[in-house]
């Protein structure tokens, strides 16, 4: 079986283990979502909160939920979402791909702007315009993406788009913290293989400036390259601010809700989906490694 | 050269120690403001929401209290938590990342160790600890940073120590005998430090920011305490009133910044061993 | 003297930069007594209404006769799941269906809770029935016809405890009901039924060709609403807005607007931005940081501002159960040492009224000659002192997203500590706080509860309701008890208003409330937009029309 089979294989093991966490841990929280849609309303009495609890299935017993929600999730079907009845797979097709095009486009810009910012800045690392400049950076990342998103907005940004143009400024008040870190790991990444043994080496050799900062910065985008498998998950999830200020309709916001809803099944579809996207970032950053380093190419798996 | 001068001839590096003394000298002295920060009536008259005045140099908050009082208390929590976090999410980011250079088998497991970070509902455990104690602590909201980052410190240490470990001086070393954890502890690890240490640069920052969205959301720090996150919530519920966006934002980037050179220092003074050992 | 006349005085004494006009109370649906409130035009700021606590005038303005067409925005914060009002509990979010689609037999005026006919042509009230005769001919939207029996299905629905329709409780004195023709409904009462039509005018009927022997939050109807409503369902996009459109064949006086759009924004700041920008029609409420400047923005001119109190009110509730707030003194003190002034004044900018009572002020159930307890932290002291309570160690649970929730909690935490008092503040999620509420695990919470005209609060306040019911706080009194079910058994309204009172007197006493006040809300609508005014029920988006 080669490393990659054997990485994939994996990967059912991970979604039961996570599946189960999550599961545990929404059940050990106080309240459940009969409880949620009754509200304080008055209409709730003993009867009504149990006629809705044997209709979720939140009468059986925990092992017997999970179980039967395992059952179903094989032939991917995650059940009816508690709050409305409709089916989970639904909503999550209907939010996924805002989610992700908001991610990808925030990624883009960040990564768009942030290697060849950091790679000048790492560069150009001993005048002294580019060091204020690096330090005047940390103001942009230090603003909340909250405040961020409002101040976007009110500079006249669109709201509740459906295009990926629209989702633009979103994706750029998402993608602003973001920049100013990757600019700040390519920089010092490449103040690293600027230092490093082989680069004096090369420039012995006689290799121009240019010659020099290929070599360096193709070491150096091992990190960003990294990073590219960690910080898509990480942008699915911080988006749930930039979705709610928005206006778009994101898994991140339905996660939420899900949990403040004690919504199980739709809780349990969105980890699972969320779980296969993240997966799936990592592994392909994993392969790009090969394509950046080749001593690393074995590594994939 | 010693570790220490390589670190204070790197540039910056002192300005940013001095920044964060002087952080942690408002934090200790954080007593001597003229009002308190919880005091929602300082002098007997307060207005609500005042802008920056005479007897109120950064104004008022929502509920009168006063707001440079508060972002100087603020201090405190952030250099609680932050570093706490920071030190708790570097710390076992960094060894386990590292440990995936140990050799194929541990590396596949680290893999999969990563993956399992990553996918981690750390917001559900919060709430699970909130749902159950009825508060957020300080420890718990450090906590639920250090989980949630731990993972990406490991990646990043994960692939720079996979690199390092393919250099032809740690090659070298591995020809000449050194053991697999001696050559981890001194040739790999601090190499592979350097993302880490970017990542714990940055980490105070977004501790703070994960902390204001944490009480935008009714979990932050128990109220009423002050913290540069409850300014930052304070603002966004406000309107973006600029005495309580901007004293925080800047706090906050001047300890970013601050963390970042001390950073660069230390990267300079871990990265000479590569000079000594690679010519 | 009667509030809008000192309002109105109270106007003409301080001049305002402007020219402003009051107006004469005028003819409501309803046909009662009437009511104004005064309109004030500025030339650089928007038109401001101020509505009295009796309500917003219903037929003030327009400039000139109505226009028909257009498409109405209409900002709404907390979308609905699921538009069945029988399982949809969350009152803020059913108004948007109800009224405008679907109907009720009985229409109450949100402000004077006069009682008339709407799908009902016509009533008779008995002693052991009330009889409603049902408009002839009637369609639903999708062409099938209205009948009796469709009453009869959604009243079983409502009474059915394992639906649990907030009505349920409501027509507990309905023995039967009896459609001895398809236009005539009989409900038999076994006891006086004072509630009853109330309740009728809030229950929407449902049509039983499209819900029988189907779950009422699964049915197709229950997404896409078939009413008799003057406005029809066009569409509903989660999470996005939700359309209605004119109905041409409805039975009554027709809409003016072509369309309705509602769009759901959950952040009030984001709303106010969208507003600004011209992008929403009706902003139902401007967020409190807002208020002041609203008021006097020349951006706004011609605008309308309109400033009312939803029935509403905000209030702490003890367990009485608990220690020493088992005691009536203790929780006296607690009430004296909360400043509710102040907390009006951090929380909505002083736009709040006090409120001393579980009815709503204006109306004849609320005795307006009970001042609130004041703010005094020394006779709060010596209160504690005489119930023999030396310090105290309390847990104040909240909604941790309630940032007035929370503000009150802070404020209550500094004020408490003067007197000995040590508060803990519990921040949790809505869910937790349920929890804890229906355990009676918690010694003090933050809640708001809504209105009816004429509040029926057996439930609330019934010792039989602390254990499943809305008594969070447990409270025990038989003299209590005694009113609640005596008033459900009046239907003379003068007497029962009379026992009303007299409850009010008693909780007042208790406290097993410290009642905090009512909040404020200011409504923006464009200046295209007429004949639209708020309430808690429902807008009057029948009568709204929209000028070029």
């Amino acid at each position: 079986m080669t490393a990659l089979a054997r990485r994939l294989a994996v990967v059912p093991l991970v979604l039961l283990g996570v599946t189960l966490v999550t599961f545990a841990l929404v059940h050990a929280l106080p309240g459940d979502a009969a409880l949620v849609q009754a509200g304080t309303a008055r209409g709730a009495s003993p009867e009504s909160l149990a006629a809705m609890r044997a209709e979720y299935g939140l009468d059986r017993s925990w092992p017997a939920q999970y179980a039967a929600w395992l059952g179903r999730s094989a032939r991917l079907d995650f059940g009816d979402s508690l709050v409305d009845g409709r089916p989970v797979r639904a909503k999550i097709a209907e939010a996924l791909p805002t989610s992700l095009a908001l991610a990808l486009l925030a990624a883009a810009l960040a990564f768009g702007v942030a290697v060849p910012l950091g790679a000048a800045l790492g560069w150009l690392d001993r005048k002294a315009w580019a060091r204020a400049t690096s330090a005047a950076l940390y103001g942009i990342y230090a603003l909340p993406v909250a405040a961020v998103a409002l101040l976007v907005l009110r500079a006249g940004a669109p709201w509740g788009a459906r295009t990926l143009v629209g989702m633009l400024p979103a994706a750029g008040a998402l993608a602003l913290a973001e920049t100013v870190k990757l600019a700040r790991y390519q920089r010092g990444a490449l103040l690293d293989a600027l230092a490093a043994d082989y680069v004096t080496t090369a420039r012995a050799k006689g290799l121009g400036p240019a010659g020099v900062a290929v070599h360096a910065l193709r070491n150096a985008l091992l990190p960003t390259v990294t990073l590219l498998g960690s910080e898509l998950p990480a942008l699915l999830s911080a988006a749930v601010v930039v979705e709610q200020v928005f206006g778009l309709h994101g898994i991140g916001m339905m996660a939420f809700d899900a949990v403040m809803t004690r919504d199980v099944p739709l809780l349990l579809g969105i980890t699972t989906v969320g779980a296969l996207v993240t997966l799936a970032a990592v592994l392909a950053a994993d392969l790009a490694y090969g394509l950046v380093d080749p001593r690393l190419r074995g590594r994939a798996a | 050269m010693s570790a220490w001068r390589r670190f204070s001839s790197t540039p910056g590096a002192r300005l940013g120690l001095a920044i964060l003394a002087v952080f942690v000298l408002a934090a200790a002295l954080a007593d001597l403001m003229p009002y308190g920060p919880e005091e929602q009536h300082p002098g007997g008259v307060t207005t609500v929401l005042a802008p920056p005045s005479m007897a109120h140099w950064l104004g008022t908050d929502d509920r009168g209290r006063d707001v440079a009082s508060r972002l100087v208390h603020g201090a405190r929590v952030a250099l609680l938590v932050g570093p706490l976090a920071v030190a708790l999410y570097v710390a076992v980011g960094l060894l386990i990342g590292a440990a995936a250079a140990l050799g194929r088998r541990a590396d596949f497991v680290i893999g999969r160790l990563i993956e399992i970070g990553l996918l981690f509902p750390a917001l559900l455990l919060l709430l699970a600890i909130q749902g159950v104690t009825s508060r957020t602590s300080l420890a718990e909201v450090a906590f639920a940073i250090a989980v949630t980052q731990w993972p990406y410190v490991a990646r990043l240490t994960r692939a720079e120590a996979l690199r390092v470990a393919a250099a032809p001086h740690v090659e070298a070393a591995r020809a000449v005998g050194a053991g697999r954890l001696r050559l981890l502890g001194v040739h790999i690890l601090p190499l592979a430090a350097t993302p880490a240490i970017t990542a714990a640069a940055f980490g105070i920052g977004y501790a703070v920011l994960f902390e204001t969205a944490l009480t935008f959301l009714g979990f932050g720090v128990p109220p009423p305490t002050a913290s540069w996150g409850e300014l930052l919530a304070q603002a966004q519920a406000s309107g973006l009133r600029p005495w309580l966006l901007w004293p925080p934002t800047f706090a906050i980037a001047a300890v970013v910044l601050a963390c970042n050179l001390v950073g660069d220092g230390v990267r300079a003074a871990l990265s000479a061993p590569l000079q000594a050992a690679g010519a | 003297m009667r509030p809008w006349l000192a309002l109105a005085l109270a106007l003409a004494v301080f001049p305002t930069a402007g020219c402003k006009r009051s107006r004469a109370p005028a003819h409501s649906d309803g046909g009662a007594a009437g009511q104004s409130g005064a309109v004030t035009v500025r030339p650089n700021a928007p038109e401001l209404v101020q509505c009295p606590a009796t309500g917003c005038p219903l037929d003030f303005d327009e400039a000139g006769p109505p226009r028909d067409g257009g498409e109405l925005v209409v900002h709404v914060e907390a979308e609905p799941a699921i538009l069945c009002d029988l399982v949809e509990h969350d009152a803020w979010s059913r108004w948007i269906v109800e009224n405008e689609v679907v109907e009720t037999l009985l229409f109450q005026d949100p402000w004077t809770g006069a009682i008339t006919p709407r799908l009902a042509a016509s009533f008779e009230s008995t002693a052991d029935a009330l009889t409603l005769h049902l408009r002839p001919s009637l369609k639903w939207h999708d062409g099938a016809p209205f009948s009796s029996a469709d009453v009869a299905f959604t009243i079983g629905r409502a009474r059915d405890p394992a639906v649990g329709a907030d009505a349920r409780s409501d027509f507990d004195p309905v023995s039967a009901v009896e459609t001895p023709d398809a236009n005539t409904v009989i409900l038999r009462l076994t006891r006086p039924a004072p509630f009853l039509k109330q309740a009728l005018a809030h229950l929407s009927i449902l049509p039983e060709h499209l819900y029988k022997g189907k779950d009422l939050r699964r049915a197709d109807a229950s997404r896409a609403p078939i009413g008799t409503g003057p406005f029809k369902f066009v569409s509903w996009k989660q999470n996005d807005e939700l359309v209605l459109a004119r109905n041409p064949d409805y039975w009554g006086e027709k809409a003016h607007v072509d369309r309705i759009r509602f769009r759901f924004i959950r952040d009030k700041e984001v709303a106010y931005q969208l507003y600004r920008r011209g992008e929403i029609d009706v902003l139902w409420q401007v967020p409190a940081t807002h208020f002041d400047e609203v008021r006097n923005d020349p951006a706004l001119t011609g605008h309308r501002l309109l400033v009312w109190t939803p029935r509403a009110y905000f209030f702490v509730v003890w367990n009485s159960e608990r220690g020493h707030l088992a005691d009536p003194r203790v929780r006296r003190a607690l009430t004296m040492l909360i400043d509710r002034q102040r907390f009006d004044q951090v929380a909505f900018g002083g736009h709040a009224r006090a409120i001393t009572g579980p009815y709503a002020p204006g109306t004849p159930s609320y005795d307006a000659s009970i001042k609130p307890w004041p703010f005094d932290p020394a006779a709060a002291r010596k209160l504690l002192d005489e119930a023999g309570v030396k310090t105290m160690k309390l847990t104040f649970l909240y909604y941790g997203a309630s940032r007035s929730a929370e503000q009150l909690g802070t404020l209550m935490k500094e004020d408490f500590a003067k007197a000995g008092v040590t508060i803990d503040l519990a921040s949790v999620d809505f869910a937790v706080q349920l929890d804890r509420l229906r355990h009676h695990a918690f010694d003090a919470s933050a809640l708001q509860w809504t209105l009816s005209v004429e509040q029926d609060n057996y439930q609330l306040f019934h010792s039989s309701q602390a254990a499943g019911g809305e008594n969070f706080g447990s409270w025990k009194s038989p003299a209590a008890d005694a009113l609640l079910d005596q008033i459900r058994q009046t239907a003379d309204d003068n007497a029962r208003h009379a026992l009303d009172r007299k409850l009010h007197a008693l909780v007042h006493d208790e406290q097993p409330y410290t009642f905090i006040s009512m909040r404020e809300v200011e409504t923006l609508l464009q200046p295209r937009v007429h004949g639209l005014l708020p309430s808690q029920d429902g807008f009057t988006f029948a009568r709204a029309w929209l000028s070029k």
